[in-house]
């Protein structure tokens, strides 16, 4: 995305007014002033060979105050030593930080280079941690710092799939495969990090239950409405969607099939739940909240019910999508 | 003809800026971008200090880059004896950083720049002063307007999107205009 995401004809489409999404639009004008200012403060702070990228909430453009920040940072071996890139992630790790952003040290502590994340992809070597670049980098990935390069990364990864001279499949189901697959392993991951691992699960849980699973449908309705394009014109349009938030990329997948109004319960869901993330008390009321605990708590119980009217609402584009493009949807998102 | 000498009938190839060449835009760096203000930016109606404050100006001249990957394609396209073109919507005040990073390397042959030419693409005014540079000419550009009008004004247009095969695609457009490839 360039410049600032604009919903506003995809709301006129719905017959939505800008107070329907208030939190889908405040999010999005939010996360681009965000990125525009760190990209500003990040001006020469990673040498050439390397780039450094906002995954999750502020790549989607769904970011609020209250939202971390995933940094990646990738280079290019032979471009560059592994210890300038690392010295390099420091340096913008330290920089967010400075600036007030949590900047969190898990899946992305380390800078991490392009060959390994493209060079064993389904491969004995091939981690969950190179999958969530590769996936997160394609669909949620803003430049922070060297654009060229970044621009130049991404179009590598992209190139993995769509270079397989055996394997990529007509409808680029290699790389359709491997976003599902990251979808189903986040999807386990939960289960580490809250029994394993102790973490809280109620933000996890409702992030599943929107964020994630929103993340999902798209990918789901994007390779469905690729695969009724002339094959000619696949890659390229897989290419333009994948980059552009999960709501654009529904209703870009459905309106051709007929079934654009039926973004608009997703739109409704969505933005009561990017509503609740930026409100510091149900943030806190969740991190607080003991699993035991949870059907007293109203917060908990608010939440549950938009997310059980964002799956009335995604179950009803499956739906579409199984009328439309059910070869596809059965074959490939299910089979 | 000499085995170094090039054709003189093949295609010029145009390339497009921002999104093909180098990264990133304006608007990526401006938190509240105002796209009225750009059209007469990049059309030469004002100059950059009535578009945006000095620190705004400096933080883009050091964040703008072109890609390494592509001027490795143009020096290919140029081994192979096209001439190049640099045909874009850009302010006229920051060539001169595309100028300085490209050196003396001499990889481009025209400049086509919509801030100096006072016309933007996809007007077709735009579009005839490259179709005056030579018989063929194919633009290779992120817009998909663009090579519309491109097409539309009788050039060639291959449209530049991230991550599908630019280089083969441009292969194809050129082996298209002019028969096979040397």
């Amino acid at each position: 995305m360039r410049g600032p995401v604009d919903y506003s004809p995809l709301l006129t489409e719905l017959g939505l007014s800008a107070a329907d999404a208030a939190h889908v639009l405040a999010a999005a004008a939010g996360s681009h002033a965000r990125l525009a200012e760190l990209r500003r403060a990040l001006v020469g702070a990673v040498p050439a060979g390397c780039a450094a990228f906002a995954l999750g909430s502020l790549g989607r453009h769904e970011s609020s105050a209250l939202s971390d920040l995933d940094l990646a940072v990738v280079y290019r071996r032979g471009a560059l030593d592994p210890a300038d890139a690392h010295r390099a992630r420091d340096t913008v790790a330290a920089a967010l930080r400075a600036r007030g952003l949590d900047v969190a040290d898990k899946t992305f502590h380390s800078a991490v280079a392009l060959d390994d994340l493209l060079g064993d992809i389904g491969g004995r070597d091939d981690s969950n941690d190179h999958l969530t670049y590769r996936a997160l980098l394609l669909t949620e990935g803003a430049w922070l710092a060297n654009a060229a390069d970044a621009a130049a990364i991404v179009e590598q990864v992209f190139g993995a799939y769509t270079a397989g001279a055996i394997t990529r499949g007509r409808y680029l189901t290699s790389l359709s495969n491997d976003l599902h697959r990251y979808y189903r392993t986040i999807c386990v991951d939960y289960r580490f990090k809250v029994e394993n691992a102790g973490k809280h699960w109620a933000v996890r849980y409702f992030k599943l239950r929107h964020s994630r699973k929103l993340w999902h449908l798209a990918n789901l309705a994007v390779f469905c409405r690729a695969a009724l394009l002339p094959d000619e014109a696949r890659d390229g349009w897989l290419a333009e969607q994948l980059p552009r938030p999960p709501l654009l990329r529904v209703a870009d997948a459905l309106r051709p099939l007929g079934g654009l109004h039926l973004c608009a319960g997703l739109v409704n869901a969505y933005d009561a739940f990017l509503a609740a993330l930026a409100e510091p008390d149900t943030r806190r009321a969740l991190d607080l909240l003991a699993y035991d605990l949870r059907e007293a708590s109203p917060v908990f119980r608010r939440l549950r019910a938009g997310a059980e009217r964002f799956d009335e609402a995604a179950t009803a584009v499956v739906g579409h999508l199984w009328q439309r493009s059910p070869d596809h949807l059965v074959r490939y998102g299910l089979l | 003809m000499s085995d170094s000498t090039p054709p003189p009938d093949l295609p010029l190839v145009a390339f497009d800026l921002i999104g093909v060449l180098a990264e990133p835009s304006w608007r990526e760096i401006d938190g509240a971008p105002d796209r009225e203000r750009w059209h007469r930016l990049r059309a030469g109606a004002i100059e950059e200090a009535d578009f945006w404050d000095p620190a705004a100006a400096a933080a883009y001249r050091a964040c703008l880059r072109l890609r390494t990957d592509r001027l490795a394609l143009v020096s290919r396209l140029r081994a192979r004896g096209h001439r190049i073109a640099l045909a874009t919507n850009f302010a006229r005040a920051w060539l001169a950083v595309v100028r300085e990073q490209l050196g003396g390397s001499g990889l481009v042959d025209h400049w086509l720049c919509s801030g100096e030419l006072g016309v933007a693409k996809p007007d077709p005014r735009f579009w005839s002063h490259l179709r005056g540079l030579a018989p063929a000419v194919v633009v290779v550009d992120d817009q998909l307007d663009n090579v519309v009008a491109a097409r539309a004004a009788g050039l060639i247009g291959v449209w530049a999107l991230p991550g599908a095969d630019l280089e083969a695609r441009l292969f194809a457009a050129l082996a298209g205009a002019r028969g096979p490839l040397p």
